[in-house]
C-alpha cells in the first residue's frame, strides 16, 4: 500500500510538473507572438500614417486648384455661383416613354411566352427560355 | 545457544518489529518530501487556474519601451489632415571609426550640397565619439549615404512633423521644435499655435491615436486666405487678418493672417519690424484701434439699457468739446440723426453722445462683459499674452473716443466675438478652436436689442457704407471701420489706416460672423487713392461670402420683401 501510494504520488509530481512547465512554455511562446504582432501593428500604423499624409498632400486645396487649372479645357469646371442653386421640386419628372412595342404596357406570362411582337406581327425576339441545366 | 545467536543476526519478534519499524520511521520523511513537492506544484497549478478564470489583461512586455513615442495628428472639422507624422532618418557619425575623414566629407558634401564640405570635414576630424551629421534626411539621401559603404556613418530613426495644408493653416497650427533628441527618437514640442497649446494632449501616449479635431474648415480657410492674399496684393497693404466664426457655437471656422509662412520649412530669420513678421498672428494677437466698427457695440449698450430705440433722435449737428479736444465727424451731418442712421452714416458725434447716455462706468462694464478688457480665451498659446490696450485712466473722454473705436486697441478676434454676441441674440460668444465649440454663454444684451442691431447692420449694407459688401441672397449686415494708424511718436498718420469690415450673415437668422481687417490698404483703381474700408475691406467680404456660401451649403434667400418665415427655414445649411 505504501509502495503504491509512493508510486502514485511520484507519478502525480511528474504529471503536475510536466503540466506546469508545458503551460509555462506555451505562455512564453504566446508572449513572443504578442511581441511580434505588436511590432507588426506598429509598422502597419506607420504605413497608414504615411498613406494618410500622402493623401492629404495630394488633396491639398491649392494643388487641386492647380490641377483644375491645368486641365481646364477637359474638365470645363467653373466657380459655383448663386445661380447654381435650385429646388428639387422644380426639377421635372421625365416624360412617360411612348410604348413602341405591342404588349409593353402590362406584360403578363401568356404574352411573354408568346414573344414580343412588332405592331405588324413580325417577331422581335423569341420567347425567353430557361438556361440549359448544368451537367453534373 | 541463545547467547551465540545473540551475537549474530537478530531473529525472532524483536528483529521483525525493528525491520517493520524502520520503514515506518523513514517512511514519513519521504512522505513529507512528496507532500511538499505536491503542495508546491499544486499551489502553482491553483494560481494558474485562478489567473485563467480572472480578467485577461495585456501582458506588460519588458521591451515595449522601444516603441517610438508618436505625436497625435491634428485634423480639421471634416477630418482632413492638417498635421501628421512621417518616419524619417537622421545621420550621425562616430568620427573615431572613420578611416578617411576628408574623403568621406567630400562624398557627404556631394550628397548634401547645401552644406559646405569644410563643415563636414570639421565634424569628422574632431575626434569626438559622436557627432550629428544631418537631421532629418530623406529616404533617398539615406540610400545614397548607405551606398557609400563607409563605416562610422550610422542612421537613427526619427519622426518628422508634416503639414499637408502648408501655409493655409500656418498661424492656427503653429509648428514644432525638437525638445529632446536621442539617437533613435526625437521628442517634439509645440512652438506656437495649437501645437503649443495642446502639446501635452498631443504627446499623451494614451491619446496618440485619437486625432485632435479643430473647428477650422480647410476649404473655407483656403478660400479666405486666397481672397485676402489677392486683395492685399492688389491694395498694396502690409498685411491683413480674417476671422470667420459660427455664432451659435463660437467655433472659429477660418482664421487667416497675412503675411504668413510655410510651417514645413524651418523657421526663417526675420529682421524687419515686429509687426511685419510673417510669424505674427494678426487675427489673434494684433491689437488695433478698430474704428467705427465699435459704434454698433455702443448703440447696442444704449438700446439694451432702454435709453434709446432705433428711431430715437440723437444730436449730431455740432462737434463735442471734451477734455481739451474736439470730437467731430469727417463729413457734415444733419443736426439730428436716428440711432439707426448714426450707424448707417457712421457718425462719431452720435456715437459719443450714445456713450455719454450710457455713462462711463456702465460702458466700461459692458465692454468688459463683451470680452474687451481681457485676452481672448481661444486655444492658442500666444493668445493669453494679447491683452487689449486700454487707456491708463478711463475718463469720460476715453468713453467717447472708444465709442467710435479709438483709445482701445483689441484684436480682430475680440471684435468677431463681440459681433457674435450681438448676432447670437445677446448671449456671450467665446471663440474656440476645437470642433464643437463652447456654446453660448451668459446674457450680455437683451434679444430685442440684439435683433434691432441686426437690422441696423443690414441697413448699413443695404443703404450705407457697406454697399460693396452685399451679396444678393445672403442678407449680409455689417459695419465699416477706417481707423487712422497710431504714429509711434504720438498722434496719427493721415495716410495710413487700419480698414475693417465686421459682418454678420444672414441677418434674418444670424449664423456667421466674418471680420476682415487690412493694414494700410490703398485702393488706386479710381482717380485718387482711397483708403476707406468701404472700398478696401468691404469688397473682400463680398468676395469671401460669395465663394464660401456654396461650400457651406447655404442656399441664397429670397429678397427681403418676400415671406420671411419660409426664408428662415431654408437658410439652414444643407449639411454640417
Amino acid at each position: 500500500m505504501n509502495k503504491l501510494a509512493f508510486a502514485c504520488s511520484m507519478l502525480a509530481i511528474v504529471v503536475v510538473a510536466a503540466w506546469a512547465y508545458n503551460v509555462n512554455y506555451r505562455t512564453a511562446t504566446a508572449l513572443d507572438r504578442v511581441e511580434a504582432l505588436r511590432t507588426k501593428i506598429a509598422a502597419e500604423r506607420e504605413h497608414i500614417q504615411v498613406l494618410e499624409v500622402e493623401w492629404a498632400w495630394l488633396n491639398n486645396p491649392d494643388r487641386l486648384a492647380r490641377l483644375v487649372a491645368m486641365n481646364a479645357d477637359r474638365l470645363g469646371l467653373g466657380p459655383m455661383t448663386l445661380r447654381h442653386f435650385g429646388r428639387v421640386a422644380a426639377v421635372p419628372f421625365p416624360p412617360e416613354p411612348e410604348p413602341m412595342l405591342v404588349g409593353m404596357g402590362a406584360v403578363e406570362d401568356g404574352e411573354l411566352a408568346a414573344g414580343l411582337a412588332m405592331a405588324d406581327g413580325s417577331a422581335v425576339m423569341p420567347p425567353p427560355r430557361p438556361a440549359a441545366k448544368a451537367r453534373p | 545457544m541463545t547467547e551465540l545467536a545473540g551475537h549474530g543476526r537478530h531473529v525472532g519478534r524483536p528483529a521483525d518489529d525493528r525491520r517493520a519499524r524502520i520503514p515506518q520511521r523513514d517512511d514519513w520523511r519521504l512522505f513529507l518530501v512528496i507532500l511538499a513537492f505536491l503542495l508546491a506544484y499544486g499551489l502553482v497549478g491553483v494560481s494558474m487556474g485562478l489567473m485563467a478564470l480572472g480578467e485577461p489583461a495585456e501582458p506588460r512586455l519588458a521591451h515595449s519601451g522601444l516603441l517610438k513615442p508618436a505625436r497625435g495628428e491634428i485634423v480639421d472639422r471634416n477630418g482632413t489632415l492638417l498635421a501628421g507624422n512621417l518616419p524619417a532618418w537622421s545621420l550621425y557619425a562616430h568620427p573615431r571609426e572613420i578611416k578617411e575623414p576628408l574623403e568621406v566629407a567630400a562624398e557627404l558634401a556631394a550628397i548634401f550640397p547645401d552644406t559646405p564640405e569644410a563643415a563636414f570635414a570639421r565634424k569628422l576630424t574632431s575626434g569626438a565619439a559622436f557627432v550629428w551629421i544631418r537631421r532629418p534626411i530623406t529616404p533617398r539621401q539615406k540610400q545614397l549615404v548607405h551606398d557609400l559603404g563607409r563605416p562610422g556613418l550610422n542612421f537613427g530613426s526619427r519622426t518628422v512633423r508634416v503639414y499637408p495644408a502648408g501655409a493655409a493653416t500656418a498661424h492656427v497650427i503653429g509648428g514644432v521644435k525638437p525638445a529632446k533628441e536621442g539617437v533613435h527618437f526625437t521628442e517634439l514640442a509645440g512652438a506656437g499655435g495649437a501645437e503649443a497649446y495642446f502639446d501635452r494632449r498631443l504627446g499623451d501616449p494614451e491619446r496618440v491615436h485619437e486625432p485632435l479635431a479643430l473647428s477650422i474648415d480647410l476649404r473655407l480657410q483656403t478660400v479666405m486666405r486666397e481672397v485676402m492674399a489677392d486683395g492685399i496684393e492688389r491694395l498694396t497693404a502690409n498685411g491683413g487678418a480674417g476671422v470667420l466664426l459660427d455664432v451659435r457655437t463660437g467655433e472659429v471656422l477660418a482664421m487667416a493672417s497675412l503675411p504668413d509662412f510655410d510651417p514645413n520649412l524651418p523657421p526663417q530669420a526675420f529682421d524687419g519690424p515686429a509687426h511685419l513678421n510673417p510669424r505674427f498672428n494678426r487675427a489673434a494677437l494684433g491689437r488695433y484701434e478698430l474704428g467705427s466698427t465699435f459704434k454698433p457695440l455702443t448703440a447696442a449698450a444704449a438700446l439694451d439699457l432702454g435709453l434709446v430705440r432705433p428711431d430715437t433722435l440723437v444730436e449730431t449737428g455740432s462737434p463735442i468739446r471734451a477734455g481739451g479736444r474736439w470730437i467731430r465727424d469727417l463729413h457734415a451731418m444733419p443736426s439730428h440723426l436716428t440711432v439707426s442712421d448714426v450707424i448707417r452714416r457712421s457718425s462719431n458725434v452720435g456715437a459719443a453722445r450714445l456713450a455719454m447716455m450710457v455713462g462711463t462706468p456702465r460702458f466700461k462694464d459692458y465692454l468688459g462683459r463683451l470680452g474687451f478688457l481681457e485676452p481672448s480665451a481661444i486655444e492658442l498659446s500666444e493668445a493669453a499674452r494679447a491683452e487689449p490696450l486700454l487707456p491708463p485712466k478711463w475718463t469720460d473722454l476715453s468713453s467717447m473716443t472708444i465709442s467710435y473705436g479709438h483709445g482701445l486697441a483689441a484684436s480682430p478676434l475680440h471684435l468677431a466675438a463681440a459681433y457674435g454676441t450681438l448676432a447670437n441674440g445677446g448671449r456671450r460668444v467665446r471663440p474656440s478652436l476645437l470642433r464643437g465649440g463652447t456654446g453660448p454663454g451668459e446674457r450680455i444684451v437683451s434679444p430685442e436689442a440684439a435683433a434691432a442691431m441686426m437690422e441696423m447692420l443690414r441697413e448699413v449694407v443695404r443703404n450705407g457704407t457697406g454697399r460693396r459688401a452685399e451679396v444678393p441672397g445672403y442678407r449680409i449686415g455689417g459695419k465699416t471701420g477706417t481707423a487712422d494708424k497710431y504714429r509711434p511718436g504720438g498722434g496719427y498718420y493721415d495716410d495710413r489706416v487700419i480698414a475693417t469690415f465686421a459682418s454678420v450673415f444672414p441677418t434674418s437668422d444670424p449664423a456667421y460672423v466674418l471680420v476682415v481687417t487690412l493694414d494700410e490698404p490703398t485702393n488706386r483703381e479710381g482717380s485718387r487713392p482711397v483708403r476707406e474700408a468701404s472700398r478696401t475691406a468691404a469688397p473682400l467680404v463680398s468676395e469671401i461670402v460669395r465663394r464660401i456660401a456654396p461650400i457651406m451649403g447655404l442656399r441664397p434667400l429670397p429678397p427681403e420683401d418676400e415671406q420671411a418665415e419660409t426664408a428662415v427655414a431654408s437658410a439652414r445649411p444643407a449639411s454640417d
